[in-house]
C-alpha cells in the first residue's frame, strides 16, 4: 500500500476544521480514508525548513532505505552533526522515521504538495484532488471554515462555540460522505 | 485515520491524531517540550497545560477544539 503525505500550506483553523470533520465522519457509518498532512503556516516557513539540502537528504535516504544517520552522512559527503540536526527537524516533522538499531528512514513512499494562491482556491483544490479521502475532508472543512468565520462574526472572543455549530458541522460532514474516493 | 503536523511560526508545532475506536491526541510542542496536549480514547480524556496534567470533561468536539485552540493561543503569547 502506498503512503503518501500531503504538504499544504494552511493555518492551524483549517487543520482543526479537518480533524472536526473526520471526527464526524468516524462517528458515522463510513469512516474516513487514513490521511497524512503536513502544513505550513506560510510558504517563507516551508522553505525555511524544508531546505534544498533536507529535500536531497530526503531523496537519498529514500534510496538508501534504512540506514544510520552516520552512513547518510558518509554517502551525501556532509558533515555528520548537520545531517543529524537535519534528520532530528525531519523526524519531528513525520517526514522521517526512527528504527530498532538507531536507524532511520522516510516515513513515506510519495509526498504531494498542494500550494495554493488563495482561498479561493480551497474548494477548486478539493475537488480536483480525486486521489484521496482527503478530498472528502478537506471539501468539509472547506465548509467548515465557512461557517466558523460566521460563527466567529457574531461571538465574543472566548465565548463558548455555540452549540448549533456542532449540528451543522454534522450536517455539513454528512453531505459531503461518499465525495471522496479511497486512498491509503 | 488522520494525522496532521501543523508548523506554526515561532518554533510551534501542532500534532493532530485521530484514530480509530475515538482515539485522539491535539498537542501543541515546541521542538521536543509538550506545552499543550488533550488527548482520550472512550470516556477518559486528559488534558496537559504548563506541565500539569488533569482529567479534561469531554463536551463535545466543537468544545474540545476550541478550549485547545485557546491553550495555544495562550501558550504562543507565553513563548
Amino acid at each position: 500500500m502506498s503512503r503518501t503525505l500531503k504538504l499544504r500550506l494552511d493555518p492551524l483553523p483549517d487543520a482543526l476544521d479537518r480533524f472536526e470533520a473526520a471526527w464526524h465522519l468516524a462517528s458515522g457509518r463510513t469512516p474516513p480514508a487514513p490521511l497524512a498532512i503536513l502544513s505550513f503556516a506560510s510558504l517563507p516557513l516551508l522553505l525555511k525548513t524544508l531546505t534544498p539540502a533536507r529535500w536531497a537528504l530526503l531523496g537519498r535516504l529514500r534510496r538508501a532505505g534504512t540506514v544510520p544517520v552516520y552512513q547518510l552522512a558518509k554517502r551525501l559527503g556532509r558533515d555528520y552533526k548537520n545531517v543529524h540536526t537535519d534528520v532530528a527537524r525531519l523526524v519531528e516533522l513525520g517526514l522521517i522515521e526512527k528504527t530498532a538499531g538507531a536507524q532511520v528512514r522516510v516515513a513515506w513512499d510519495a509526498v504531494r504538495a498542494e500550494l495554493r494562491l488563495g482561498q479561493g482556491a480551497q474548494a477548486s483544490a478539493a475537488r480536483a484532488d480525486s486521489s484521496a479521502g482527503s478530498a472528502q475532508l478537506i471539501s468539509a472543512a472547506a465548509a467548515s471554515a465557512r461557517r466558523r468565520a460566521s460563527v466567529a462574526a457574531t461571538s465574543a472572543p472566548r465565548s463558548p462555540r455555540p452549540k448549533r455549530a456542532s449540528a451543522r458541522a454534522r450536517a455539513t460532514t454528512k453531505s459531503v460522505q461518499g465525495s471522496g474516493s479511497g486512498d491509503a | 485515520m488522520l494525522r496532521e503536523c501543523v508548523l506554526l511560526p515561532g518554533g510551534l508545532r501542532i500534532e493532530i491524531r485521530l484514530e480509530a475506536r475515538g482515539r485522539y491526541c491535539l498537542a501543541c510542542l515546541a521542538r521536543a517540550e509538550v506545552l499543550v496536549r488533550y488527548a482520550g480514547e472512550g470516556a477518559r480524556h486528559r488534558r496537559r497545560v504548563r506541565g500539569r496534567e488533569e482529567a479534561y470533561q469531554f463536551r463535545s468536539v466543537e468544545q474540545l477544539r476550541y478550549d485547545f485552540e485557546r491553550d495555544v493561543a495562550d501558550a504562543q503569547a507565553a513563548a
